[in-house]
């Protein structure tokens, strides 16, 4: 919302800059900008226009020359309405006009201009370009822009949170000033004694819907003249946002802006029935707002009606049909207080957010209904000439209760944690105009304002003392008041840990967006949660997995020079399990993925070495060994994400899945990467596996025996079968099995290799001699032979 | 003679020997096998040793012993200080200036850093840290927090929905009243998460963002107590120069609720960085305490905010994109 500062002095003195006022008002919670402020602007001054003839190369421009009090320049311009005898807003060269615009001598069309005549637009003032701003004539020349246009145009831009209807009007503001400031609020005083005029009128208002229109003020204006209102007026609209459009619109949003209460001005002539109802709009019923706008509307809707057809949209916006018009010359004045709820479902189902319905869905003040239509009357009579022709019909069917609170010092200072004297307790309250009386020593019975809707209960009140208290002026306590509380420090502390290792194994942490296309959200084989009004159809959906993410960024990064990568990340997927709320299930996931080279060819290295399904066991290994201290297990298993997979294991936890991931699905993506490597955890099974306690074990004294073994067997036996045969003969002396050596040669049979195994005995009670350990490697050589079909080389 | 005679010459013949060693490695071993070795004098002394009777044996055995060890130790003292080290040697060629092996960085999110950062300051002052479901229904996001259906409040965050009444949360206060409908006050929590808003993405602002919650419950948590801790929490993030303010601002589910800013000294003015409050007594209300017992702060702040602040970082969209060579600097 944008505020006059000069606006503000007709209700509260204000010796404050610009930037000191927005910092008051921030710090009370209205959190302010300066809007226009003209004082730093150097070279722009009020000047005289001494001539003005046409430019002789240009039928659109004009030749004037200014007068500065000083000095004349010559300048072209553009506007149509400059006028010799004109006293306007001068920027000389070396000036710089809001928005950094330089003015520098320039030739145009071969004429000197040394300056620029400017327009509203150009200073910031309105979107007004067609013309440039003319000051009132008995404006000296000479006198520097920020003392000629601050005390009219100087403004803030304020950003008022939803709870603080009060504060959408510039009485509002000056009441926060007032109070904060210590200085007097001079109130609104409207005449609210006129008495209608001999030729009376009558109106009468029925309310179909009191929940949704509890007060409804009308009343007849008379022999209203209607054009452009004067300037003070005009100024004040325009500084405060608002473009003038004649005296009747003019009147109205005036009042909006000074008291906050909206009102209406229709034209009399289109009651024929001299009634105003107020009802639910029918559905399906067709209406045409001012903005010619065409609605369909339902019992959502609030309508006022002329008795017959709807005149405007209640509370929103009026009909194009009923709206003033040149030659209205008898109006009718609305000023109600409509339900906010009521026209906050209207607005929103609508997609109209005006000036009048923002006022209304935070809660007007019902008694400023009442202002608002004296407000207007007499504006009407001394800006129009119109005359009151009606009394003041005041419908009032469900009348807004205020509220009694008590207030309690000890509540506040519990809350607030610190003492606040009784008198400015007292001082405060009545600033705020609460009505309150003291109900026991240090304890008040309160009834706020009607215009402050937010006030309704002790914790409210307690906000406002702390408020106006000033956070600033709050003491910082330096310790807690309590006990330690510290039963679940973390659950999920232990995914540092994987952070840990995997940033030590080389792999950079990522962070993907959650949302999909439902295509990509359904590659991993699971059903996406969807999302009802999502930004695009590309983010349709939530992800089920994270390696799509993944292996986008690959792409991304492949596309930014750089191929050879490992990455990984932690987050959340869902997946519709079955239906309803209850069958979204949400996971913490850990997903890698390794692309690329390992090693590139260089000074140590004599050929490239590439990311292999085996260089991301390699870490999984070590990954599983830190967290967990086992060994990964790995089997053969299906995945749709993967074209080769294998489940991991923890002992007898499972951990995920890791593979080579499917070429179908880099393929769907469109992505212009080569073989993707990738590991999908469940974060909680890690956790879980990370956070059993395995007890140390006693290191061995005793000497390690190495034996070698050399099995010939068929080629499609895995290293991994033997591996466990061997293990499993091993009577619980065997620490280490690895394969070693793989050998495929003509030298043995077609179809066949050899396999050469290091194995590692070791006891822990006693040192291992050669006729313990005989005997296993015999038993490992009969049982791997018959189960295998193998031999041992010679 | 004697055997203890015996061993008193061989000493001395072993150490004028010793003397005399040069580093040659033919003497070396001479005097090794003269001496130490399996035939040598010392292996004939212990031969002799059996013939002697059994009152001189044990004080033979332990003059011998004694000789023994007196030889081979400082026999392999001399040996050792012939022998001067090489030094090593580099490969390939002798150029320090080629390149080490290489070896893949890692690196952890900037998001995660600052993460781990408020998580640590929390931690350290008594706060636990919980979790919640990012998927959640009106009441738990909304309703509870003091937002009934049309609240202009609600306009504040711009929300996806999922169906009518299920939405991903706007914010990982709606952990704060499982936690309250779970756990008997007194409670002190943090909650980080991500969170949703239906905004256009553009450098300010993205359609997710992560954010760190706080909960505090107790009988006399007090507006005091909460700008105490968030100013300690806001100088460790930022460091003690800082300068820091609280200003009114409006939550539904705090009051009085206040906004937390720093200044900034290279764009000249007050950012924003976290937004606070008394938890308001429609909250607790709502997950059945006693407001009249209970009372606690709420706060909550975002960890792209902060991130951006504290690297300096323009557009949030970097966040999201993982080009390493932005990931690579953190």
């Amino acid at each position: 919302m944008k505020v006059s500062i000069n606006w503000l002095r007709k209700f509260v003195d204000v010796s404050e800059t610009p930037a000191e006022l927005a910092e008051m008002l921030t710090m009370l919670g209205l959190e302010a900008e300066v809007g226009l402020d003209f004082s730093g602007f150097k070279k722009i001054v009020s000047a005289k226009v001494l001539s003005s003839k046409k430019h002789p190369n240009a039928d659109k421009l004009k030749l004037c020359q200014v007068f500065d009090g000083e000095e004349t320049f010559h300048v072209v311009c553009g506007a149509p309405n400059v006028k010799a005898g004109q006293t306007v807003i001068f920027a000389k060269v070396g000036s710089v006009l809001p928005g950094d615009f330089n003015i520098k001598k320039a030739k145009i069309r071969g004429e000197e201009s040394a300056g620029m005549i400017c327009s509203e637009k150009e200073l910031g003032i309105s979107d007004e370009h067609d013309g440039i701003l003319v000051l009132p004539d008995n404006t000296e020349a000479g006198v520097n822009i920020s003392e000629v246009l601050n005390p009219v145009f100087s403004s803030l831009e304020l950003d008022i949170l939803p709870n603080r209807p009060d504060a959408l009007s510039h009485i509002g503001i000056a009441r926060e000033i007032a109070i904060k400031t210590g200085r007097r609020l001079h109130k609104l005083e409207v005449n609210s004694d006129l008495k209608p005029n001999t030729q009376s009128e009558t109106v009468q208002v029925e309310i179909d819907d009191p929940d949704g229109c509890p007060r409804y003020i009308a009343g007849i204006v008379k022999n209203v003249k209607v054009g452009p209102s004067p300037r003070w007026m005009a100024d004040a609209l325009k500084c405060a946002g608002m473009r003038p459009i004649n005296n009747l619109v003019d009147i109205s949003n005036y009042v909006l802006l000074e008291m906050g209460h909206p009102t209406h001005i229709f034209d009399f002539e289109k009651f024929p029935a001299k009634t105003v109802c107020v009802r639910r709009a029918r559905k399906g019923e067709k209406f045409i707002t001012l903005d010619e706008e065409k609605h369909t509307l339902n019992a959502e809707h609030l309508l006022i009606t002329n008795g017959k057809t709807p005149v405007a949209l209640a509370g929103i916006m009026g009909g194009l049909d009923s709206a003033v018009a040149d030659t209205t010359a008898t109006v009718l004045i609305e000023s109600a207080y409509f339900d906010p709820i009521t026209i906050r479902k209207g607005s929103k189902s609508l997609g109209m957010l005006t000036e009048s319905s923002r006022r209304f869905e935070r809660g007007a003040d019902p008694e400023g209904a009442v202002i608002a239509f004296w407000r207007i009357v007499t504006l009407l009579k001394e800006l129009s000439g119109g005359e009151l022709a009606s009394e003041m019909v005041d419908c009032y069917p469900k009348k807004i209760q205020s509220t009694s609170i008590t207030f309690r010092k000890s509540k506040l200072e519990n809350i607030g944690g610190f003492p606040i004297p009784v008198k400015f307790i007292e001082k405060t309250l009545t600033s705020l105009e609460i009505d309150w009386k003291k109900s026991s020593k240090e304890e008040w019975k309160c009834i706020p304002p009607t215009f402050r809707p937010d006030l309704v209960r002790e914790s409210d009140l307690i906000e406002e003392i702390i408020r106006i208290y000033g956070y600033d002026s709050v003491p910082s306590a330096k310790s807690f008041t309590s006990l330690f509380t510290y039963d679940a420090p973390d659950p999920l502390a232990s995914t540092g840990k994987i952070h840990n290792c995997l940033t030590g194994l080389g792999y950079r942490q990522c962070v993907n967006n959650t949302f999909q296309a439902k295509e990509i959200a359904s590659l991993s084989g699971k059903t996406s949660v969807a999302v009802v009004n999502p930004l695009s159809v590309l983010m349709s959906d939530i992800r089920t997995s994270l390696l799509p993410g993944l292996l986008e960024t690959i792409d991304y990064n492949i596309k930014n020079g750089t191929s050879n990568l490992q990455l990984y990340e932690i987050g959340q997927v869902h997946s519709q399990e079955k239906k309803g709320f209850d069958g979204i299930i949400e996971k913490g996931t850990l997903c890698g993925v390794v692309h690329g080279l390992i090693d590139k060819k260089g000074v140590h290295v004599n050929g490239e070495r590439k990311q292999s399904y085996f260089s991301l066991k390699g870490h999984i290994n070590v990954l599983l060994k830190q967290l967990a201290h086992v060994e990964a297990i790995y089997q053969k298993c299906d995945h749709p994400e993967f074209d080769h997979c294998f489940t991991v294991s923890a002992g007898d936890q499972s951990i995920g899945v890791a593979g080579i991931v499917s070429s179908k699905i880099i393929q769907r993506l469109n992505l212009e990467i080569g073989e993707v490597f990738a590991f999908i955890f469940d974060l909680e099974h890690l956790v879980t596996v990370t956070d059993t306690f395995v007890p140390i074990k006693a290191i061995s004294p005793f000497p390690i025996v190495e034996r070698e073994l050399n099995f010939v067997l068929k080629e499609e036996i895995q290293a991994g079968e033997i591996k466990n045969q061997i293990m499993h003969s091993g009577k619980g002396l065997i620490k280490e099995i690895e394969p070693v050596n793989i050998f495929i040669h003509d030298s043995l049979q077609e179809g066949m290799k050899s396999i050469l195994f290091k194995l590692v005995f070791q006891s822990d009670t006693k040192t291992l001699e050669d006729k313990e350990v005989n005997p296993i490697i015999d038993e490992i050589i009969s049982v791997v032979s018959n189960a295998f079909g193998a031999k041992l080389r010679s | 003679m004697s055997l203890q005679k015996k061993i008193e010459e061989v000493r001395i013949s072993f150490r004028a020997a010793l003397d005399s060693l040069t580093s040659d490695e033919k003497d070396i071993e001479g005097v090794r096998s003269k001496f130490l070795g399996r035939k040598g004098e010392l292996a004939d002394l212990f031969s002799q040793l059996a013939t002697a009777n059994s009152e001189e044996k044990p004080i033979l055995g332990k003059l011998l012993n004694q000789l023994k060890n007196e030889c081979s130790v400082s026999f392999e003292e001399k040996v050792r200080s012939f022998k001067k080290p090489e030094g090593y040697s580099m490969s390939p060629g002798e150029d320090y200036t080629l390149p080490g092996l290489h070896f893949p960085v890692g690196s952890l999110h900037p998001l995660q850093q600052i993460l781990d950062e408020i998580k640590d300051v929390f931690k350290s002052i008594g706060f636990s840290i919980a979790y919640g479901p990012e998927i959640d229904d009106d009441f738990h996001n909304f309703q509870a927090l003091n937002m009934p259906r049309h609240h202009p409040a609600r306009d504040m965050q711009d929300t996806f929905f999922i169906d009518k009444n299920i939405v991903l949360r706007t914010h990982t206060s709606n952990v704060q009243i499982h936690l309250m409908e779970n756990n008997n006050p007194p409670l002190r929590y943090i909650v980080p998460g991500r969170v949703y808003r239906n905004e256009a993405i553009s450098f300010k602002s993205y359609c997710l963002f992560h954010q760190v919650e706080g909960l505090y419950v107790d009988k006399n948590v007090s507006f005091s107590e909460m700008k105490g801790t968030l100013e300690y929490f806001v100088k460790r993030l930022f460091g003690t120069d800082v300068k820091i303010r609280f200003r009114p601002s409006y939550f539904p589910f705090t009051e009085p609720s206040a906004e937390v800013d720093i200044w900034n000294e290279e764009r000249d003015q007050w950012m924003e960085i976290l937004g606070c409050g008394s938890v308001d007594p429609a909250v607790f209300e709502n997950v059945g305490y006693d407001p009249e017992i209970w009372q606690g702060y709420a706060f909550g702040m975002g960890v792209e905010r902060i991130a951006m602040l504290k690297y300096k970082i323009a557009d949030i969209r970097q966040f999201y994109q993982n080009d390493v060579r932005f990931l690579s600097q953190f």
